[in-house]
């Protein structure tokens, strides 16, 4: 009785604290009056409207064109090294929105690009501009495809030989079954990661703004820094999250799908493996342009910029400035993220009932919130209610956890529920008590979801952009915000050297994550 | 007519066999039946009869058709075998309808409503067709996985386990109307089991496997009466094996002499089958056996009885009288069919 109290306000306060941004952009905008309408009618606010979308449908289409026979073919027919593909092909999932954009415009940028700079000896001194809806969505389907890629491989993984063998039984051949069963049974992951890819897009700051593409978010952020009246840009951040939210909540619907359709309780035999015959060399070459797209492609960028530069000492110094920066704050907002988690995990898990699951799905909302909507209401609270906070790193971290918390409890969840009840019953039967059993059964057996959470947390952390530009104290710097800025201001060899220690950082600890799922 | 035939057929996975030389044959309307212990191969001998998997040696005929042998291989889609998976493989992104259908091509719209309704009914499931399989219980699903299986008229249809997954009401329930489904369209099937019960009541044979090889092949009743090894005895019902010695007069054993139906020379030693329904006991002092347990089992009581040199037997008898543990009693042993093995195997004649 007296624990589950404990955990109850907990839970609460936690869930309560992430609300905070949003309820407190609704009121403001709620105060704002007509002026709240004329914005919404504005013909540049349905421009910027339609931009986003177009982005968003663009981007998703076009990963799904490339994530499906990726997923097919590295999970279920004999691709010649297809364990090195399956990694290679998620591998740019790790490179942030605005080091794609970087890598993008320093290689064919209009002016002082890779290319450009190849060019000049034949008397070219500007390429065509790659800025706008083509460098967006370049830089967002490169990076963003694995998305789709993840969903669709881990259902085609947990799809049941049996429903293929059925098929095939019931007449059909390997070519047919893959369209009437296969594919049908993949449509609500593809959709799951679809949306993922959209909710992406949307709420991503760093390839807009680069790219020079009026989407939400740079018009926000455009808003935000140009004028004192700030309730345009509270009402295009809230236009955003009902956008985001909308796709959310589908989002939840299609995932719920995809997990009913791979639910099968027999014992399976591994899929089989379907020759590709006359395809292998196609499909090869398709899986290779992706790879050197992605992957290959930024690296090289990247080399190129690093072998041409020198570098100062004083440079070298504020490099690791940075890297220490970024890592402080990320190791933070993980640590707090994971305390702030644990308590509503407990409770949900433990003591389920209507109030409880609420507090749980209440903390999902925050994975509908874009940086930049966060940062920015956090921005007006702490100006007008919280001074003392406001430009310090624990505003920061505020943020980091409002933004991250749904990583947190969903890892931490999967792990929890892992662990029958009855062993904690066990421990209380033998005589510990509550707390005892908290400490010495759930809280070891739960160890590995939060590590796994904090690893999470610390990596979605290190790579954000937007809440960092915004609420980071006056000459605070990561990594991160100087990416965005070396590349805006075309200073691309800084730019590649941040990069690289960005990326390989973050591939430390993807890497991590992932040899704790193969366990 | 022999629908299917296997001659010799052999499937090893990663060097060690699966299934190993097996032969058996599977006439027209005949529900046949495997039966063996987890691991025996069982499922993969229906996966290679079904076309799923590529026999290493050996032929494989349907129908009067080498689907199986040196360089030859129908695949799955050819053969005309239903199959009704272990835990069923609805479609999970259709109807119940659709399922069904899902197997009948080159036939138009009205053809295929009209041979589903026909399957619907025919499995009793009239009503349910527009539901999506999860939405169904588990006797259900597997009506609809058997309809399914129908539909296309397959050439026989294969059953691995398929009441695995039902509870034991369920699964007497689903047995019977099953066989009845199975009887009336005349369907050859092979029924894979590892419940001997459930052969027994089903087939008209039985082909009882062990460690991918067949150890016996026979009706219900040789199988339990007349078991070849003793893998076959003790596997398809519970058995005891007490020493015996081959005199003059019969098979002398501790609890008694029996008639001698082996052509073994006197004085060679052999083990004799008693099954726990073949002895009856009655208390008297000066009886050779002790109760040592008794566990009451409802319509029966099962018996442990200690013999005098240590050996245990059981005995199965109606529960109208119980006798206590600890009461002394005489045995008497009245075998329908005695059975005498010697090294692993039987050795009797056949009455
Ligand atoms: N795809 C496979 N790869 C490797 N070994 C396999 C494979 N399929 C089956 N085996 C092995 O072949 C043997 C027979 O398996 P099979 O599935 O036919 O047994 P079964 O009689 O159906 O058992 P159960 O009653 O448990 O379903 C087992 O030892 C199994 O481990
Ligand atoms: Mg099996």
């Amino acid at each position: 009785m007296g624990q589950s109290r404990i955990f109850a306000i907990l839970s609460t306060v936690v869930v309560t604290m992430a609300l905070i941004p949003l309820a407190y952009l609704l009121w403001r905008t709620a105060g704002a009056g007509t002026g709240v309408v004329d914005i919404l009618l504005d013909a540049r606010t349905f421009r910027i409207l339609m931009n986003s979308v177009l982005l968003a449908a663009i981007v998703t289409a076009l990963s799904a064109v490339i994530a499906v026979p990726l997923a097919f073919f590295t999970v279920r027919t004999d691709l010649p090294g297809k364990r090195f593909w399956s990694i290679a092909t998620a591998l740019p999932l790790t490179v942030p929105s605005y080091v794609g954009s970087f890598i993008i415009i320093s290689a064919i940028g209009p002016k002082g690009s890779i290319i450009q700079n190849l060019l000049m000896p034949l008397g070219i001194e500007r390429l065509p501009s790659i800025y706008g809806l083509p460098g967006a969505v370049l830089a967002m389907t490169l990076f963003t495809y694995p998305y789709i890629l993840l969903t669709v491989r881990s259902s085609l993984q947990n799809l049941d030989p049996a429903l293929e063998e059925a098929s095939r039984n019931l007449g059909y051949s390997q070519k047919e079954t893959f369209f009437k069963v296969t594919l049908p049974h993949l449509r609500p992951s593809i959709a799951a990661g679809g949306l993922l890819v959209a909710l992406y897009t949307l709420s991503d700051f760093g390839t807009p703004s680069l790219m020079r593409f009026d989407s939400f978010t740079r018009a926000i952020y455009i808003q935000y820094q140009s004028s004192f009246d700030r309730t345009a840009a509270a009402v295009l951040a809230l236009m955003l999250v009902a956008l985001a939210l909308t796709i959310l909540a589908l989002e939840f619907r299609a995932m719920g799908k995809a997990s009913y359709f791979g639910s099968s309780a027999a014992t399976r035999r591994p899929p089989s493996v379907i020759e590709l015959g006359k395809w292998r060399l196609p499909a090869l070459m398709f899986t290779a342009s992706v790879v050197g797209a992605a992957l290959v492609f930024p690296m090289a960028v990247i080399g190129y910029w690093l072998v041409r530069a020198s570098f100062t000492d004083e440079f070298i110094r504020g490099l690791l400035q940075l890297t220490v920066n970024s890592i402080y704050v990320s190791g933070l907002a993980a640590a707090v993220a994971v305390l702030a988690a644990l308590p509503v995990v407990i409770y949900a898990v433990r003591y389920p009932g209507r109030f409880s699951t609420l507090l749980e799905r209440m903390t999902y909302l925050g994975s509908g919130l874009p940086g930049i909507v966060v940062a920015l209401s956090l921005v007006f609270f702490g100006a007008n209610f919280a001074t003392s906070l406001y430009q310090t790193i624990s505003m920061l971290i505020f943020a980091y956890v409002v933004l991250f918390l749904p990583k947190a409890v969903g890892t931490i969840r999967t792990s929890m529920l892992q662990i029958n009840p009855r062993l904690e019953e066990a421990a209380r039967s033998l005589g510990s008590g509550s707390l005892e059993t908290l400490q010495k059964v759930t809280l070891p057996l739960v160890r590995p979801g939060l590590v796994n959470g904090a690893a999470l947390v610390f990596l979605t952390t290190i790579k954000e952009l937007p809440a960092t530009l915004i609420l980071a104290p006056i000459g605070f710097r990561t990594l991160a915000t100087r990416i965005w800025s070396a590349t805006d201001d075309a200073l691309f060899a800084e730019a590649a050297a941040m990069a690289l220690l960005l990326i390989l950082a973050s591939g430390i600890f993807m890497s991590i994550i992932l040899k704790q799922e193969a366990q | 007519m022999t629908i299917i035939e296997l001659k010799n057929i052999t499937k090893r996975y990663n060097n060690t066999p699966a299934v190993e030389n097996l032969s058996f044959t599977v006439e027209e309307g005949e529900i046949f039946a495997i039966l063996g212990p987890s691991g025996c191969g069982k499922t993969t001998t229906l996966r290679l009869i079904a076309g799923f998997d590529m026999p290493d040696d050996g032929e494989l005929v349907l129908a009067g058709k080498t689907v199986a042998d040196k360089g030859v291989f129908v695949p799955a889609e050819k053969r005309k075998v239903g199959m009704v998976f272990q835990d069923y493989a609805l479609f999970p992104h259709i109807t119940v309808r659709e399922n069904i259908a899902f197997g009948l091509k080159n036939l138009d719209d009205k053809e295929k409503d009209a041979i589903v309704e026909n399957m619907l009914q025919f499995v009793g499931l009239s009503g349910l067709e527009e539901r999506h399989p999860f939405h169904l219980s588990g006797g259900q699903q597997q009506r609809v996985a058997l309809a399914r299986a129908l539909a296309p008229c397959p050439v026989t249809v294969l059953l691995d386990e398929p009441f695995s997954n039902l509870d034991a009401d369920m699964r007497t329930q689903m047995r019977e109307e099953m066989i009845k489904i199975l009887r009336k369209s005349g369907t050859t099937a092979i029924l894979v089991t590892h419940d001997q019960e459930e052969a027994f009541a089903m087939a008209d044979r039985v082909a009882v496997m062990n460690n991918g090889r067949m150890e016996q092949l026979g009706t219900p009743e040789e199988v339990y009466h007349y078991p070849t090894t003793g893998f076959v005895a003790d596997f398809v019902g519970k058995a005891d094996f007490i020493d015996g010695t081959i005199e003059a007069d019969g098979i002398r054993t501790e609890i008694g002499l029996f008639p001698n139906n082996t052509r073994l020379e006197i004085g060679e030693k052999v083990q004799v089958m008693i099954r726990p329904d073949d002895i009856e006991i009655e208390p008297a002092g000066t009886g050779c056996a002790v109760i040592k347990d008794q566990q009451f089992k409802g319509s029966e009581v099962l018996y442990t009885l200690e013999l005098p040199r240590e050996k245990y037997i059981h005995s199965v008898l109606p529960s109208t009288r119980t006798l206590p543990a600890g009461t002394r009693v005489d045995v008497k042993a009245r075998p329908v069919h005695l059975v005498a093995f010697q090294n692993g195997k039987a050795v009797s004649e056949k009455s």
